[in-house]
């Protein structure tokens, strides 16, 4: 009860705060400020379901460095799990890749997914121009970009990808680096608010 | 005359340290405990989807009774983009009160789980249901219901609590506020009447009443829990005694004029925030007496010297007083039953008076063999009487 009596004394201060709230008055107030990034994905090596599929890890380095392989006119998903949310704001996907090729004017296309449960996709935006690629012995940054077309509706068991796909003959293969650190980063996708 | 000064002088400091603590102590029993914001909510810089932890403590005065309030932690998100404000859904929270003991070389961590669906209902256990009818966007409670909300908030106890962030959520910059607030005391007394079985008997008026309930509450009784009948002659109160350890006596000698029949008997009790609560028994009365039936001699029967008297007597309620039956027989004579008046045999106007017939267990009857040799001959009267075990009386002429 003598509690009671104390926040009688400053009911007035903290009126709207009880009303709303429906308990015994209010004891004080702490305040603090955090400022929020948009998330970045960051291509993870790991290969799930098959092989064509593999992790894109939301606000988390890949654990391990690894070198994905791949033939021309084939193709490598890297997917988020289930993003457990209901919509993305309109946003720019700004993916930077670290990759190389052994025949250089060799060209990646790259789009990103919406992809449900059971792997069907739905193309989010799909970057203009293919990538060209020089062959070099090192790993090179491509970076490349889309818009998403207004707000990205998404279920509790959507997941958001990045395909990359070979667009030449299967005597051209590519190499992606996932979980290193170079100069530039890792190779990512961070998103931005159109 | 400098060692009666030294004294003197001596006196007068150590009553102004004792002056000194005693208004020190007067001043924060009556300190009104507003709370110094002397940290802010100390909290990182996250991407979305990440987790950011976040800790402050308050200091405040928790001298006035705080200590027997459990507290409930609101915490608050607000954007500072109002095109993007915060939706339920973009953050999640849970976290632990450190609470530290003795000078804060010990801690022990009070986990609390954080909700914001709306409406919100907190099912604590020491004071009950506590609801929120509109919880808004942004914002949680946070409380541990079966410790105690997040038990007592204490000076210099540290909030911990982690802030999960929806991948989704709009980048900028978010606002947090953490408040305290108590839980109203919703949760009435608990009775529970001892040995219930108490009142599987049959009370009668004059009977006493003496029973025991156990009435506790976390915050306190207001007054003494009450027990009342409630008849068609109204409320019968009965007086209370405290025990201690929770524990009621209740007495009460049963008036003349409650009525026959099954009446709800009810101990209440309100505790210091208005709670009330009521725990009923059935009290059972019985006022009537046992039913006679003589079974031999038949009536205008003509007997001499021995004759055998049997009597069925039951009583439903509370049952027969076997050892209170009885039967009477009294001579007509010219049309007037001779009185049971005087002791002994008179000759002249004969009466037996009250004679107690045995229970015969094997029968379940109760039997006499009346000699009636020394009577002389006429017309005579049997009366017949029972109790029940409560004392009702049943007559038969």
């Amino acid at each position: 009860m003598n509690a009671k009596k104390l926040g009688l004394g400053i009911v007035g201060i903290f009126l709207i705060g009880i009303v709303a709230a429906s308990f015994l008055p209010y004891f004080g107030v702490t305040t603090g400020t955090t400022t929020v990034s948009a998330p970045v994905f960051y291509l993870g090596g790991n290969a799930t379901e098959g092989g064509v599929y593999h992790n894109l890890l939301v606000d988390k380095i890949s654990s391990s460095e690894e070198k994905i392989y791949f033939y021309d006119g084939h193709r490598e998903v890297f997917k988020t799990e289930n993003l457990n949310v209901s919509y993305f704001y309109p946003i720019t996907l700004h993916a930077y890749v670290w990759m190389k090729t052994n025949f250089s004017g060799s060209e990646i296309q790259a789009r990103f997914l919406k992809l449900d449960s059971n792997n069907n996709e739905q193309i989010i935006c799909e970057v203009s121009s293919p990538i060209a690629i020089t062959a070099t012995s090192k790993f090179t940054e491509k970076d490349f970009l889309c818009n998403s077309s207004g707000q990205i509706d998404l279920s509790t068991h959507n997941k958001i990808g990045l395909e990359l796909r070979g667009n030449g003959n299967e005597s051209i293969d590519y190499r992606i680096s996932t979980g290193h650190s170079y100069t530039d980063g890792y190779s990512r996708i961070e998103v931005t608010p159109q | 005359m400098k060692m009666i000064n030294k004294k003197i002088f001596t006196g007068i400091v150590v009553g102004m340290i004792l002056l000194v603590g005693i208004l020190g102590y007067v001043s924060a029993a009556n300190y009104t405990g507003v709370i110094t914001n002397n940290t802010g909510i100390q909290v990182n810089d996250i991407f979305s989807g990440e987790t950011a932890n976040a800790h402050f403590n308050f200091t405040y005065s928790d001298y006035y009774g705080t200590t027997e309030f459990p507290h409930v932690l609101q915490i608050n998100f607000t954007s500072n983009d109002t095109n993007y404000p915060v939706w339920k859904g973009d953050f999640i929270l849970n976290g632990f009160v450190r609470k530290s003991t003795f000078f804060g070389l010990f801690h022990t961590d009070v986990p609390f789980e954080c909700r914001e669906s709306s409406p919100l209902t907190i099912n604590n256990s020491y004071f009950g249901l506590n609801t929120v009818s509109n919880v808004p966007n942004g914002t949680f409670y946070c409380f541990n219901e079966t410790r105690g909300a997040i038990q007592n908030l204490d000076k210099n106890d540290e909030v911990y609590f982690n802030i999960s962030s929806n991948p989704m959520l709009w980048p900028g910059k978010y606002n947090i506020s953490a408040g305290v607030f108590y839980l109203f005391d919703k949760k009435a007394p608990t009775i529970t009447i001892l040995n219930k079985s108490y009142f599987d008997q049959y009370f009668s008026d004059g009977s006493g009443v003496d029973f025991d309930a156990n009435v506790s509450d976390f915050s306190g009784l207001s007054a003494n829990p009450s027990a009342t009948i409630l008849s068609t002659i109204g409320q019968t109160n009965f007086s209370v005694n405290d025990l201690g350890s929770n524990i009621y006596e209740f007495l009460r000698t049963l008036p003349v004029n409650i009525p026959e029949g099954n009446w709800p008997l009810t101990v209440r009790a309100t505790d210091t925030s208005g709670n009330t609560a009521n725990e009923n028994v059935t009290i059972k009365i019985d006022r009537t007496g046992p039913t006679i039936k003589v079974l031999t001699p038949d009536n205008n029967t003509i007997v001499s010297d021995l004759f055998n008297l049997t009597l069925n007597v039951t009583d439903l309620k509370s049952g027969v007083n076997e050892s209170q039956v009885y039967y009477e027989l009294a001579a007509v004579i010219n049309g007037a039953v001779c009185p049971d008046t005087g002791t002994g045999y008179n000759a002249t106007c004969p009466n037996t008076h009250w004679v107690n017939i045995p229970y015969n267990s094997s029968t379940g009857l109760y039997y006499s063999q009346i000699n009636t040799t020394n009577f002389s001959s006429g017309s005579y009267w049997l009366y017949s009487k029972a109790y029940d075990k409560l004392g009702n009386l049943a007559e038969l002429s």
